[in-house]
């Protein structure tokens, strides 16, 4: 699974389409989050060299931009001991809000430095770095306390994730078997569609039975029976929608957000 | 009784190079006795093999009675035979008063007092007690090296060319120093090239050619010998005079 | 801008007078036993996880756990220099260096195997920074800075007014002749293994205290000792703590006045320059 836009932009000739969403929509959700847990216009944007930071940073940047704010992008060392020196370029950003977008160390030493550094605004940061073990590393409540972290979700709730649930017998399925399970049922569905158990049958029919309207089915089976009735099916899975773009992108997924509170991960919503 | 003894030693610097092949020699207390002949003879080599650096293939070795042959470097200094070696023979980065701690490392306990004494005997170095080693000139850094051989208390001093690279003058106080050491009861056998300053210094001495003992007797009984003087101080003197001296 | 400077060469002293102490462990090492021991790194990190063990789990005081992040680094140090280093002895420094490498590999896979691979954070409470004016300092920096200081000066008294430091000092300079005088060589290499790896783990520690423990810990320090302990002169005590400080500001100021990110490249650069331009770096020693 990768989100790194640079591989849709392969010339795969329509041959790709993809459950995890690229850093293009990551950077946007990220952007528009800070906006609002912020509530400022101001974001500082802190991220070690990744083969994705550059473009999550972009599309940030974009959606503050649309909404006349400002951000800069500082890229840290993270295999530096201390993270002093970035912090106060931080602070002198006087930034609402800083996006954290490292992994759990670096992000554990850059929490105690802001908070030695008496940061007063709001950090936000991808859901696999800011959770529970990062509370537990930076040992300080109150240097996570009030943090968020959001990560892709699959739809929680949904019959497709109720469905997953129940095959891998886990009350709240990861993302990634719910999307494996998308990536199944999409498949046989295609080849339906195509009257035809072919790779090329899938690339040319998957986009017919994901999106466009038609009755809304969450599994394979279901929708075996209502192709075989001649009607139009829209897949809607376990990992989300599952609509994409021409390029094989997927056009929305939904985000689970939490924020530490009292030193727990409390969920503030999934959209 | 011999103070040194030395009886039919061999060896070299890999167990199958014989470069010294049997070699007999022995010094009195107070007595200074030289090892001369040309480059290559094992004269170096036979003061390693006798201090044990080099494993001996032959011989024996005693100090005041007691068999030094082989053996380790703490029993060899308890014996009370000290080598000075003919470089590297000061710890550069250590100043005096610890270079001289270090001559007695194996016995702590008498370090203060030696040292003293060795103050006393040498003054320079008590003078310069806390200049670094690496910044003393030739003749000072000998001296050193004599000083942290005497913190052992040695019976016998084995030197390694103590004036190679000296000026005339500086050698012949070193020279000085050495006699008054051998007043003193210190057994002396040193290797030297400077062979005419040698043999004026000491009171006899060995002629080491190709590993073995060509010729040994008094020092005069040496200097007046025609062969040798045609073998080795002729040509000294030739290459001195080539040298510039 | 001016303050900004002066503030990231405060912090640049702090974070060097830290970096100094594995440097003076990885340079001593070298000094006696004349091989570059690149286990040091992974040496560093079981020094944070034995001095997190001694805070966190044992409920012990700072100032003991130092004590066990020391002798566990130490322990460590010395049983991979007799299992693992000193058999290749007889092939020379170079397989004792590449030896040591795949030690500090074998090591910090233990540790993941042990303690897993989270952070642990240790058992400080995590303070404001004490402000004066535009500049500011944590307390824990200030107490991390006070540690490596205090630890300097004891090694320093160790080396220089002790008997056994005095025949470390003088077997690192001259071995055979520390031999000749009644040394021995085995002694003062394990002492000078121990001690230096010892010192890797309070290193370890201290920059785990400051941010937590983890299985890389001390491999994200291995570059900056190494190139502290170059730039300083291999072998050199004064030097790697003055290559340390060097090394620590530059680190700092780099992330003002070039990226953040090139502090690796900076790292690089100065061991290529330095053993381009003065190999025997600052305090390099004497030639022959």
């Amino acid at each position: 699974m990768s989100g790194a836009d640079s591989i849709t932009q392969l010339p795969h000739n329509g041959w790709l389409a993809r459950t995890q969403p690229n850093t293009t929509l990551q950077g946007r959700k990220f952007a528009e989050f800070c906006l609002e847990v912020s509530g400022g216009k101001r974001a500082f944007f802190m991220m070690p060299q990744t083969p994705f930071t550059q473009s999550t940073f972009n599309n940030f940047k974009i959606a503050y931009d649309k909404v006349g704010g400002a951000t800069e992008l500082l890229i840290y060392d993270d295999k530096k001991p201390s993270l002093r020196t970035e912090v106060d370029q931080a602070m002198r950003y006087n930034a609402d809000c800083i996006f954290v977008g490292g992994y759990l160390t670096d992000t554990t030493v850059l929490l105690r430095d802001l908070f030695r550094a008496g940061f007063k605004g709001k950090i936000v940061g991808p859901g696999y770095s800011i959770n529970q073990k990062l509370v537990e590393s930076v040992g300080q409540p109150e240097a996570t306390e009030g943090a968020y972290g959001m990560l892709p979700s699959p739809q929680e709730g949904s019959n497709g994730w109720k469905k997953v649930a129940d095959l891998i017998k886990q009350a709240s399925p990861d993302p990634f078997s719910c999307q494996i399970y998308d990536h199944i049922n999409l498949a046989i569905l295609a080849m339906a569609q195509a009257k035809d158990a072919s790779g090329q049958a899938i690339r040319d029919t998957v986009r017919a039975v994901s999106q466009g309207g038609g009755e809304k089915v969450d599994n394979a089976v279901d929708g075996l029976k209502a192709i075989a009735a001649g009607r139009k099916v829209d897949y809607d899975g376990a990992s989300g929608p599952c609509d994409f773009t021409e390029l094989g992108d997927i056009t929305d997924v939904k985000f689970r957000y939490e924020q530490v509170k009292a030193g727990k991960m409390a969920l503030v919503r999934i959209a | 009784m011999s103070v040194l003894s030395i009886e039919g030693l061999a060896g070299g610097y890999a167990s199958a190079d014989h470069i010294v092949k049997g070699v007999s020699m022995s010094v009195d207390a107070s007595e200074m006795v030289a090892i001369i002949g040309p480059n290559g003879a094992g004269k170096s080599t036979a003061l390693k093999l006798a201090a044990g650096l080099l494993r001996c293939t032959a011989g024996r070795v005693w100090v005041g009675g007691a068999d030094i042959t082989a053996a380790s470097p703490q029993s060899v200094l308890a014996a009370g035979f000290v080598l000075v070696p003919q470089e590297r023979n000061v710890f550069g980065a250590l100043n005096i008063a610890e270079n001289l701690a270090m001559g007695a490392f194996t016995t702590p306990a008498l370090m203060r007092q030696r040292r003293e004494a060795v103050y006393a005997r040498l003054p320079l170095l008590a003078q310069r007690r806390s200049a670094l080693a690496h910044t003393l000139s030739g003749g000072q850094r000998q001296l050193l090296a004599m000083g942290i051989a005497l913190m052992a208390e040695p019976k016998v001093l084995a030197l390694d060319e103590p004036t190679a690279g000296l000026s005339p003058m500086a050698a012949a106080e070193l020279f000085a120093t050495i006699r008054g050491l051998a007043k003193d009861g210190v057994a002396v056998l040193m290797v030297e090239q400077n062979v005419i300053e040698a043999l004026g210094a000491c009171d006899r001495g060995y002629v080491l050619v190709d590993g073995r003992v060509v010729r040994e007797g008094s020092a005069g009984g040496i200097m007046d010998d025609e062969d040798i003087r045609r073998l080795f101080l002729g040509g000294r003197k030739a290459q001195r005079t080539a040298a510039g001296y | 801008m001016v303050s900004s400077i002066i503030q990231a060469l405060l912090n640049g002293l702090v974070s060097g007078t830290i970096l100094a102490v594995p440097a003076i462990g990885f340079t001593a090492i070298f000094a006696v036993l004349r091989y570059p021991n690149f286990a040091i790194g992974s040496l560093a990190t079981i020094g944070a996880y034995a001095g997190w063990l001694a805070n966190v789990r044992l409920g012990w005081p700072l100032e003991a756990s130092f004590g066990l992040a020391f002798v566990g680094a130490g322990i460590a140090t010395l049983a991979a220099e007799w299992l693992a280093v000193r058999p290749l002895e007889k092939s020379g420094a170079l397989m004792m260096a590449i030896c040591s490498l795949a030690v500090g590999i074998v090591l910090e896979n233990i540790v993941r195997f042990a303690f897993g691979n989270e952070a642990r954070g240790f058992n400080v409470p995590l303070m404001r920074d004490i402000r004066f004016g535009d500049l500011r300092m944590s307390p824990q920096q200030v107490e991390n800075f006070a540690v490596a200081l205090l630890l300097m000066a004891l090694l320093w008294a160790a080396l220089n007014l002790t008997r056994m430091g005095r025949a470390m000092r003088a077997t690192a300079d001259n071995p055979d002749l520390a031999r000749l005088k009644g040394v021995q060589p085995g002694t003062v290499a394990a002492i000078t293994v121990l001690v230096g790896g010892g010192l890797a783990g309070i290193g370890g520690m201290l920059v785990a205290l400051d941010t937590a423990a983890d299985p890389l810990t001390g491999f994200r320090l291995i570059l900056s000792v190494f190139a502290a302990a170059v730039l300083g002169g291999l072998g050199s005590i004064p030097g790697a703590v003055l290559g340390a400080l060097i090394i620590g500001m530059v680190e700092e100021l780099t992330v003002l006045l070039l990226a953040p990110n090139y502090r690796t490249a900076i790292g690089f650069a100065v061991i290529l320059i330095v053993l381009t331009v003065r190999p025997s770096g600052l305090f390099g020693e004497r030639a022959g």
